[in-house]
């Protein structure tokens, strides 16, 4: 493709900027690649004028766009206000019921639990533990000479 | 109108006196010893209780002998902090002492057992102080040659 030297100015000429007007005007007339440009770059822009069009509110349909507008504003938003409120009263409803469970039954039972045990006995041993049904024990273990 | 006003005051002073310096109800405890061994039985796992050792079943549940004979029950109103002696056999013998009531409701209970030893001295076996639940058992266990001697307290109040 043939290039010319002076095709940006055209160009530049084209899109209105300050060029020289007279000396594009009369090269285009002799130039054949800058003729060719041009020719491009008018059909381009008519193509673009044409395909853009500006939408207009016509009188008959301004009461409908303003009830489009009216109806967005006046609705109120979507809030889980009500799923909150709910949740917050059956978590507070529950904790009541516990607190007044702990309260009439006077909390977790205590149990029967050996405090401490000793001996004075030598060679003996003395393990404590509770049984399954919560006896507390306390065994005597002596050194096997010593038992009766 | 002024003198009865006075003696109301004067009696309500002397109750509240009273409930303060009231002395706590004493705690009756109940105490089964028994001598627990491990006999040869037809019957392969089956526990024989002897007479008097009912009351004790549940206690000693889970210990590893299938025969329990009586050896002695006592029991007796025990006020507080005072130490009641209780003779279990000749080598042994347990003392007793209600230390307190707690504010949930269990006793404070210390438990001395004594053992004679040679020369006739006696020696604390065993001291153990428990927290006990009105009504519930606690127990001492003490291995002997032929098994163990089982002492089992129960702690309630006195009616």
């Amino acid at each position: 493709m043939v290039k010319c030297h002076y095709e940006e100015q055209i160009e530049r000429w084209l899109d209105g900027e300050r060029v020289d007007a007279a000396f594009c005007e009369r090269h285009v007339t002799t130039c054949p690649t800058c003729a060719a440009r041009a020719a491009q770059l008018k059909l381009v822009r008519a193509g673009v004028g044409a395909v853009a069009t500006h939408e207009e509110i016509r009188d008959a349909q301004f009461p409908a766009f303003l009830n489009g507008i009216r109806e967005r504003l006046e609705t109120p938003a979507r809030h889980h206000y009500g799923l909150w409120a709910l949740s917050s009263v059956s978590l507070a409803a529950l904790i009541a019921a516990f607190s007044a469970f702990l309260l009439m039954t006077g909390g977790p039972r205590p149990a029967s639990a050996v405090e401490s045990a000793t001996t004075e006995l030598e060679d003996t041993e003395v393990t404590v533990y509770e049984s399954e049904n919560g006896t507390p024990t306390v065994w005597i273990h002596k050194a096997e000479e010593d038992l009766w | 109108m002024v003198t009865f006003s006075l003696s109301l005051v004067v009696v309500l002073a002397v109750g509240a006196g009273k409930a303060v310096t009231a002395p706590p109800p004493p705690v009756h405890i109940t105490m089964v010893a028994a001598v627990a061994t491990n006999e040869s039985r037809p019957e392969r796992g089956k526990v024989f209780y002897g007479s008097g050792c009912d009351a004790i079943r549940n206690a000693v549940a889970e210990l590893p002998y299938n025969t329990y004979r009586h050896l002695v029950s006592w029991f007796h109103d025990l006020p507080y902090n005072v130490e009641t002696p209780v003779k279990v056999n000749a080598q042994y013998t347990a003392y007793l002492t209600v230390l307190s009531k707690q504010a949930d409701g269990r006793f404070r209970i210390k438990t001395r057992i004594g053992e004679r030893v040679p020369g006739g001295r006696e020696v604390n076996a065993v001291v153990a102080t428990h927290v006990v639940v009105p009504g519930d058992q606690f127990k001492f266990c003490v291995k002997t040659n032929a098994g163990a001697l089982i002492i089992v307290f129960t702690a309630r109040e006195a009616k």
